[in-house]
């Protein structure tokens, strides 16, 4: 017997043309979860365990629909795999729920839909360094050659100004472009890359460290250079700056109390 | 590019089923077809969106918002036919100018054979839209009276509104042949108001009552020549044939 396409294929019903989405109940065990969505976030375990908790009481809750992507892949097999909701399905798991409630949503590639999980995420959690530096490693793309700036003449096609590829980043992940510059830095040593991941190191203190074993000087070393300042001044009161220069002795700037001695003469 | 209209300002009379199954067997006949859904009800674009989300950016009230239709055209689920898909924010549009649609075609050449358009059940710029960008729009009707009602008011509307008059064509759908000769028999009382109304804008082609029809669209059965399908086939060949599309297919 032909089956209607919408029971073929249940994300049809999406094409609804309204702002409501639909959102289908199926089997927990249907789900698939993968890298790069599964790891994305460590899953809490205490979070983990209240939300189990709450399935166990309350069964699944239909608005918090675990997000799926359905699709068919390159063997011509259907995966659906979790997008977003990777706690909610184990925890729904744990608590032996056989079904839960899930929308469709349909991207381009692995890389879109990351882009699409994170930005769901990084609105719903206080984000640590050590979870920004693991999305770092995922979405950012530095290009090299040219500072970090797109060419110009790409950026004047498009009528817009170049954007650093790190604000790029910053905007997916939802942080600041100073962060993700710093956090390209401490990717550089994988050895305090690892540190900051495993949430021993902050980035801004990893990058330091970074900056401090490659002997570059870091912003709080880096001494005023030298500034010429011309005066003009009495005679006397020449010669008291020249007896406080010579009186600070080491500390006193040689090149200025030659000067002040020459214009004496 | 041909572009057909499939307009009608009563519902339910077919428009869409329609606009679907001659543009498959257009696209099965080896045109490159493209489906316009001007409609809300979005049936169109239910029938042929490959991924939902598509028509989520690109669909036709942008295109009309931003007269760029090759923009926003998306891939459909069916082989040869791509899609201008509809979108909710066609409410926002009801009152566009009524030439935006016919001025972005004339501005562009798109690579198409055929563009099929499926109009709202109603009368408003956006089925103008539709109407002054089509070489040819059909209007399909049941033998009733209300439908010959809102296929007269829609002749008028047409001839007042718009320079496409000699354009429009009225089709009849869901035909079953009058079983007796009498005039007095109710098929052959419809047959007379509809031919007296509309002498010269009827099709010489009738679409038959078939079941086929719903699940061609719902289950995506296939059309073929098969002596329980033939008559529907036959219907839909000799339309596609009528709008220029002459190849026979094996199915669609």
């Amino acid at each position: 017997m032909a089956k209607l396409t919408l029971v073929k294929n249940p994300g049809q019903a999406q094409a609804n043309n309204s702002t409501v989405r639909e959102s289908f109940s199926v089997s927990s065990d249907k789900l698939s979860q993968r890298p790069p969505f599964q790891d994305l976030y460590q899953i809490n375990p205490e979070v983990l365990a209240r939300i189990t908790a709450h399935m166990k009481a309350n069964g699944y809750d239909n608005g918090q629909p675990i997000t799926v992507w359905r699709h068919e892949q390159p063997d011509g097999e259907e995966e659906r795999v979790v997008v977003d909701g990777n706690t909610r399905l184990q925890a729904a798991r744990d608590a032996g729920l056989l079904e839960v409630t899930v929308i469709f949503k349909s991207f381009t590639s692995d890389a879109e839909a990351l882009k699409y999980a994170i930005h769901n995420q990084r609105d719903r959690r206080n984000l640590t360094d050590s979870q920004i530096i693991k999305l770092v490693e995922m979405v950012d793309e530095p290009v090299t050659g040219f500072k970090g700036n797109a060419p110009i003449a790409r950026s004047q096609a498009i009528g817009q100004k170049p954007a650093r590829t790190a604000e790029k980043t910053a905007k997916v992940i939802g942080t600041g472009r100073s962060k993700i510059e710093e956090a390209r830095v401490v990717r550089t040593d994988p050895e305090i890359a690892e540190k900051v991941k495993a949430g021993e190191l902050s980035i801004h203190a990893g990058a330091q460290q970074v900056k401090a074993k490659k002997g570059k000087k870091t912003p709080e070393k880096k001494k005023a250079a030298p500034r010429p300042v011309t005066l003009k001044l009495s005679r006397a009161d020449a010669e008291a700056v020249l007896r406080i220069l010579l009186r600070a002795k080491a500390s006193a700037p040689t090149a200025a109390v030659q000067q002040i001695k020459k214009a004496l003469k | 590019m041909k572009v057909i209209a499939f307009s009608s300002i009563k519902g339910g009379t077919g428009k869409s089923s329609l606009a679907i199954l001659t543009a498959n067997y257009c696209a099965a006949a080896g045109a490159r077809v493209l489906v316009l859904d001007l409609d809300i009800q979005n049936s169109a674009s239910f029938f042929y969106l490959a991924r939902p989300d598509d028509a989520e950016r690109r669909n036709i009230a942008a295109a009309l918002q931003s007269g760029d239709l090759a923009g926003n055209i998306i891939a459909s689920n069916t082989k040869g036919i791509d899609l201008l898909a509809s979108a909710f924010s066609l409410v926002n549009l009801r009152a566009c100018s009524e030439r935006t649609l016919r001025k972005a075609i004339a501005g562009k050449t798109l690579p198409y054979d055929f563009a099929f358009i499926d109009c709202a059940p109603t009368l408003d710029n956006l089925v103008l839209n539709a109407v002054n960008a089509a070489n040819l729009i059909i209007t399909p009707v049941r033998l009733s009276q209300f439908d010959w009602k809102g296929a007269r008011f829609y002749r008028d509307q047409l001839a007042a509104d718009t320079d496409k008059a000699d354009a429009w064509r009225v089709l009849f759908n869901f035909y079953r042949p009058p079983r007796s000769d009498s005039p007095d028999a109710l098929a052959n009382q419809y047959e007379t108001q509809f031919r007296d109304a509309f002498d010269g804008a009827i099709l010489p082609l009738t679409i038959p009552e078939s079941s086929l029809v719903q699940r061609a669209i719902d289950t995506r059965e296939k059309i073929t020549e098969a002596e329980a399908k033939r008559k529907l086939y036959s219907a839909i060949k000799d339309l596609a044939s009528y709008i220029g599309a002459s190849d026979s297919v094996e199915a669609f």
